[in-house]
């Protein structure tokens, strides 16, 4: 009799609780690989002792102790991988500009954030992203017919030189001095055209970055890779002052190419969020 | 006969999942009692217009934490005001809300509101219950109104109980919602900070954050003054205007260009935790404020003179002062207060 009550009793909780356990359709974390979904990159510009950079306000003082303030800041992004934990890649519109590459403006930043939103991800558990800093030769070289969207946009932002000398890579403007910042200062760096041909430098350079959480790209969530750009321009690798000599370059030469590798070094990303996505 | 009894017993579990006509027996309530150290200044909150009730703090800490609260039901005051940051917005700047919807200020910490005399980075606001008025109808925050979240908080029996524990029937309007939520914030009190158990004689403060301690009384706290580190003034910090958020501070209230640029002097207690600093979030470290003191102060107009004194824009800092400072300033983190589940979601 007791063995009966126990089964009944036992009978009754598992039915009960098949009756009510929860129904779900579709698992908000379910990556579907043969599927795609959406991801955005988050472009912070600051100085990782001071705060975020308000153009014509923000004031550093580099590590040589000269105080620098900006009234622009812009540079091109272009060739975005995204990379899992197994090492497969999956390039986001490689050597193609029109798709694939940005200019991140400053001036456009909101709450000294600029997005950068892209569509058409495979789903997938992402745990690098990749990107090139400026505009590779290989795209450069397909010409106008490859580029002619992302030229026209580029020049509207100020981040071309005519179409020989081709793109203007990393745009800064500001003022520098002692103690009070009151000389201008202008650094346009970029690679000068086809740089086999005019025997120039190649100042395109890839940034590679740890995602500290992977980026998981599934039907529900989009993720967002929040990337912190510490501008060491003058205080990074390199220690630079600014005078004379230098406060006033556009191209690849000797101080441009010691700005591109302090700048290349810029760049982590602080965190991602994976969340679900608005409609 | 054991079978029969079974079965009817499965029957009543069945059927006792309906709560709509549950009698609520005995309403226990009792006084919520405020620990308050000796060396605290008396209490502002209104105690005779919202006592203080277990039940009261209960409901608020619920509401605190509920999402319906907000238009489409993602928002609660839980979402900027995060316990683990003295209820701050971790690393944001300004806070975004509703629809990622951004604001223009930095959201402000949750701790010792009972002993203020007014709230926000304006002074705005002067009554602590009422202040849930201004990001519950904000469009960039919560975005909604109170007859919405009536709606939804009647429809569910869980808070129509809490409602008739609190405040002794089940109706739910504006007052008691406020009421709930003002006692809430006024028991959320950050008393055990190391600081504190030096000030009560339990412990002892390291050679440098002593340094720190004497040195922020001479150049600090003239300001942030006392044991909650703010002498609730308005002050103009030769801090520049920002463009995108327009934001100038005391003057969107008053209108007066003599209030321009002029911000509460906000309280210093678990600084550590609440970064980024000002009331736009510009500086990511404490480093960056105090070197803003020593260096990065404008000669504005109606810049406080407590930042000109001696014929010297700032506060003159060495290096090592600063250092001490910071060290001192790291001392006023309560873990106990971060950590308290009193103030949790769960």
């Amino acid at each position: 009799m007791k063995t009966i009550k126990y089964f009944l009793n036992l009978s009754f909780i598992v039915l009960l609780t098949l009756f009510t356990s929860c129904n779900n359709d579709d698992d908000f974390s379910e990556i579907k690989s043969t599927e795609t979904g959406k991801i955005q990159l988050k472009f912070e510009n600051g100085f990782d002792n001071l705060g975020g950079i308000v153009l014509d306000q923000t004031t550093q003082t580099s590590s040589n102790g000269q105080k620098h303030k900006l009234t622009t800041l812009k540079y091109i992004i272009s060739n975005i991988t995204l990379i899992d934990e197994k090492g497969n890649e999956f390039d986001y519109h490689k050597n193609d500009p029109d798709k694939g590459a940005f200019v991140i403006n400053q001036d456009s930043a909101v709450a000294n954030v600029v997005y950068l939103n892209l569509d058409n991800i495979p789903q997938n558990k992402y745990t690098k992203v990749r990107f090139g800093l400026g505009v590779s030769q290989k795209a450069y070289l397909l010409g106008q017919t490859g580029q002619a969207t992302f030229w026209e946009k580029a020049k509207k932002n100020g981040m071309t030189w005519s179409w020989a000398a081709g793109y203007v890579f990393f745009k800064i403007e500001g003022f520098y001095g002692k103690t009070t910042t009151d000389t201008f200062f202008l650094t346009h760096t970029g690679n000068m055209g086809d740089i086999n041909k005019n025997n120039v430098q190649d100042l395109y350079r890839e940034v590679t970055l740890d995602l500290p959480t992977s980026a998981r790209v599934t039907s529900k969530i989009k993720p967002s890779i929040h990337i912190m750009a510490n501008h060491t321009y003058l205080s990074g690798d390199h220690k630079l002052i600014l005078d004379e000599s230098n406060n006033n370059i556009m191209g690849s030469s000797n101080f441009a190419q010691l700005v591109t590798e302090n700048i290349q070094n810029m760049f982590r990303v602080d965190h991602v969020h994976n969340d679900e996505k608005n409609q | 006969m054991n079978k029969i009894i079974t079965i009817i017993f499965s029957l009543f579990i069945l059927l006792s999942c309906n709560d709509d006509d549950i009698d609520y027996g005995q309403i226990v309530d009792e006084p919520y009692q405020l620990e308050i150290p000796s060396y605290f200044p008396k209490i502002t909150f209104d105690t005779d217009k919202y006592p203080l009730t277990k039940n009261g703090v209960e409901l608020g800490k619920k509401l605190f934490y509920e999402g319906r609260l907000s238009r489409n039901n993602t928002i609660s005051c839980a979402f900027c005001h995060i316990q683990e940051n003295a209820f701050t917005h971790h690393g944001h700047p300004v806070s975004h809300g509703i629809d990622d919807r951004l604001g223009i200020r930095n959201a402000p910490p949750i701790q010792n509101l009972a002993f203020l005399n007014r709230f926000m980075w304006d002074g705005v606001i002067h009554d602590l219950a009422q202040q849930p008025i201004s990001p519950i109808t904000a469009e960039e925050e919560m975005d909604t109104t109170f007859p919405e979240i009536i709606k939804k908080l009647s429809s569910d029996s869980s808070y129509r109980k809490m409602f008739k524990n609190a405040f002794g029937d089940d109706k739910i309007d504006a007052n008691r919602i406020l009421s709930a939520l003002g006692q809430f914030m006024a028991s959320v009190v950050s008393k055990d900070s190391k600081y504190d158990q030096y000030l009560r004689k339990e412990t002892n403060l390291t050679e440098t954050e002593k340094k720190g301690l004497q040195l922020f009384q001479q150049k600090c706290s003239s300001c942030h003054k006392g044991t909650l580190f703010t002498d609730e003034s308005f002050r103009n910090t030769g801090m520049y205007y920002n463009k995108q958020y327009k934001d100038g501070g005391l003057y969107r209230v008053t209108l007066d260009s003599t209030d321009f640029m002029k911000f509460r002097v906000p309280s210093l207690r678990n600084i550590e935790m609440t970064k980024p600093y000002m009331h736009d979030g510009r500086f990511y470290s404490l480093e960056a404020v105090l070197n803003f003191y020593s260096e990065g102060v404008q000669n504005d107009k109606y810049l406080d003179s407590q930042l000109k004194q001696n014929n010297r824009i700032g506060i003159p800092m060495t290096e090592e002062e600063k250092k001490a400072i910071i060290s001192f300033l790291k001392t006023l983190t309560d873990y106990s207060f971060i950590n308290n589940p009193a103030y949790a979601e769960f």
